[in-house]
């Protein structure tokens, strides 16, 4: 998976591209604790637009995510679900865990 | 999955690093299969199929009968798989059993089942689960899915006729508070399977890389074939859709075939009686008030009570659904004034439960006493029960006549069946006492 990073204000997009799986563990982490060092930023908004897949340890690095986030006092936000990962996350009702943006 | 362990190993000490982990797998094996064996897995209403992606699966499948013949069955599937995905999810197969047996409803057991993995396992680690109650005495299913496909009803004549989406995140992830273990029961008319699933068996792709499908299960259930012919094709057409390729997430599925048994008798058969001489007398006294009423799952709390006496332990079939019927009756009908009549209409039954979860969070007052009195009468050993509640009473003499009459009305079978397990059945007063003595 490629991740691309905006910060953009009080907000950092990861633009999340490919296969969200075991194997993005390093990269992904890389990608939101920088996000969450950098000064004045409150909400990490995840873009799924142009990811095709994912697995559950990828759902479980969204809720280490979402554990540090709450922690520093940042919202996570899930952004552009749709197919397959927007059914994966229906399944797993990560609707009532993270907000979601359309 | 191995990685060669650096600074330039000998030989020898790669093959004795091998052969140690291919002893931990053994064990692992070994235990794994111990612990998630059961009796209840070879119920004669199951069928399954669990297929690991590696040595150890981490889809569990436990099933056992709760008191009073309710088969619940539970598919569990732990993140990821392999030994850490087993590993994940073997803390939940000693609660599902002991609160199985002890007859807890299905919302008590998830509760539990979360709060267990919510303290053991780290934040990125959770377990899907869909869990099952299916009554066929009182002809209901209920289901709790967190986290898996959709649970799927079938009906004999191949239609679907039912399903359960997900409602809830999975186990393990949410605190306590914010757990819902709110279930959905439906009421079957018809006989049927009813097919739990992991995403495994969705998700299961052929050489081209195309997904089995939730689409695909339900085309393979309704294809026309019923009971171990639908269970052996949907087996073979999972298997002909790998082609022989290795899956690359555990693969499980688990089929209840549900019988339509609507004149038949529960088979409680109360045990021959071994306590015919004398017995020490044991007495036991409870009162809930509405507070405590709310939300304490009286009947598995009584039951765990009685369950050390030992005079009482090869009762407690029997005492289950006496207890549960009579304390059930005193909190639905004479705390909460529900009307059985309801259950009878069409969609009666699943807006009675509404009803009843809706007016019992609200329970403001009333309080409901439990005696139990053990002793001997006439050199026979008896089992006195009383159940009081605080409501206004009901006609009792008008619905003991009317019960004579009829047995297969979907409401006072339970009542009926107290009476058969009893000696006496009687309301002394209004009609929210009763008293019942049960012969052991």
């Amino acid at each position: 998976m490629q991740i691309a990073s905006e910060i953009d204000g009080g907000k950092a997009v990861l633009k999340l591209k490919g296969r969200f799986d075991f194997h993005s563990h390093r990269d992904f982490r890389a990608a939101y604790e920088e996000a969450l060092e950098t000064d004045g930023v409150r909400e990490i908004e995840l873009d799924f637009n142009d990811v095709d897949y994912l697995d559950s340890s990828a759902l479980g690095m969204l809720l280490l995510l979402r554990e540090k986030a709450e922690a520093a006092g940042h919202n996570v936000v899930l952004a552009g679900l749709k197919g397959t990962v927007k059914q994966v996350m229906d399944i797993a009702n990560f609707g009532k865990l993270f907000a979601i943006r359309s | 999955m191995t990685e060669t362990p650096a600074g330039g190993a000998g030989e020898a000490e790669l093959a004795a690093w091998r052969a140690q982990a291919e002893e931990q797998n053994r064990l692992g094996a070994h235990v794994m299969a111990r612990l998630t064996d059961a009796e209840g897995l070879r119920d004669p209403m199951l069928r399954h199929f669990n297929l690991p992606a590696e040595t150890f699966s981490g889809d569990l499948l436990c099933a056992a009968r709760a008191p009073g013949e309710v088969l619940n069955v539970m598919l569990a599937d732990a993140a990821g798989h392999g030994l850490a995905a087993a590993l994940t999810a073997m803390p939940l197969t000693q609660a599902f059993y002991s609160m199985t047996a002890k007859g807890f409803p299905l919302a008590s057991i998830a509760e539990e089942l979360n709060r267990k993995l919510k303290s053991l396992l780290p934040v990125d680690r959770f377990v899907a689960a869909t869990l099952a109650s299916v009554d066929v005495h009182n002809q209901t299913i209920e289901i709790w899915n967190g986290g898996n496909p959709d649970a799927l009803l079938v009906d004999r004549d191949g239609r679907l006729a039912m399903r359960w989406a997900s409602r809830h995140p999975p186990l393990g992830i949410l605190p306590d508070k914010l757990f819902s273990g709110q279930t959905e029961t439906i009421v079957f008319t018809e006989p049927g399977d009813l097919v739990l699933c992991s995403d495994g068996l969705i998700e299961a792709e052929n050489p081209a890389g195309g997904w089995f499908g939730l689409e695909g299960v339900i085309a393979e259930l309704t294809s026309g074939r019923g009971g171990d012919d639908r269970f052996d094709g949907l087996r073979a057409a999972v298997a002909g859709h790998l082609a022989g390729q290795p899956a690359r997430d555990d693969i499980s599925c688990m089929m209840v075939s549900i019988p339509l048994e609507r004149r038949r008798a529960l088979r409680v058969v109360a045990p021959a009686p071994a306590h015919a001489g004398e017995v020490a007398e044991w007495r036991m006294e409870l009162s809930y008030h509405a507070r405590e009423l709310r939300y304490v799952d009286v009947v598995p709390a009584v039951l765990g009570f009685m369950a050390q006496i030992e005079a009482l332990k090869p009762h407690q079939g029997a005492l289950f659904l006496i207890v549960s019927e009579l304390f059930n009756n005193a909190l639905d009908h004479g705390l909460l004034g529900l009307d059985s009549g309801l259950k009878a209409q069409e969609g009666g039954f699943e807006r009675y439960l509404g009803e009843r979860a809706e007016r019992l969070a609200a329970l403001a007052s009333g309080r409901i006493d439990l005696r139990f009195l053990l002793h001997s009468v006439e050199g026979r050993a008896v089992l006195d029960i009383g159940v009081d509640d605080s409501g206004p009473g009901f006609d009792h003499a008008g619905f003991l006549r009317k019960l004579a009459g009829s047995g297969t009305r979907p409401h006072g079978r339970g009542i009926l069946l107290v009476r058969n397990l009893c000696r006496e059945l009687v309301y002394p007063d209004v009609g929210n006492k009763v008293r019942a003595r049960y012969p052991l």
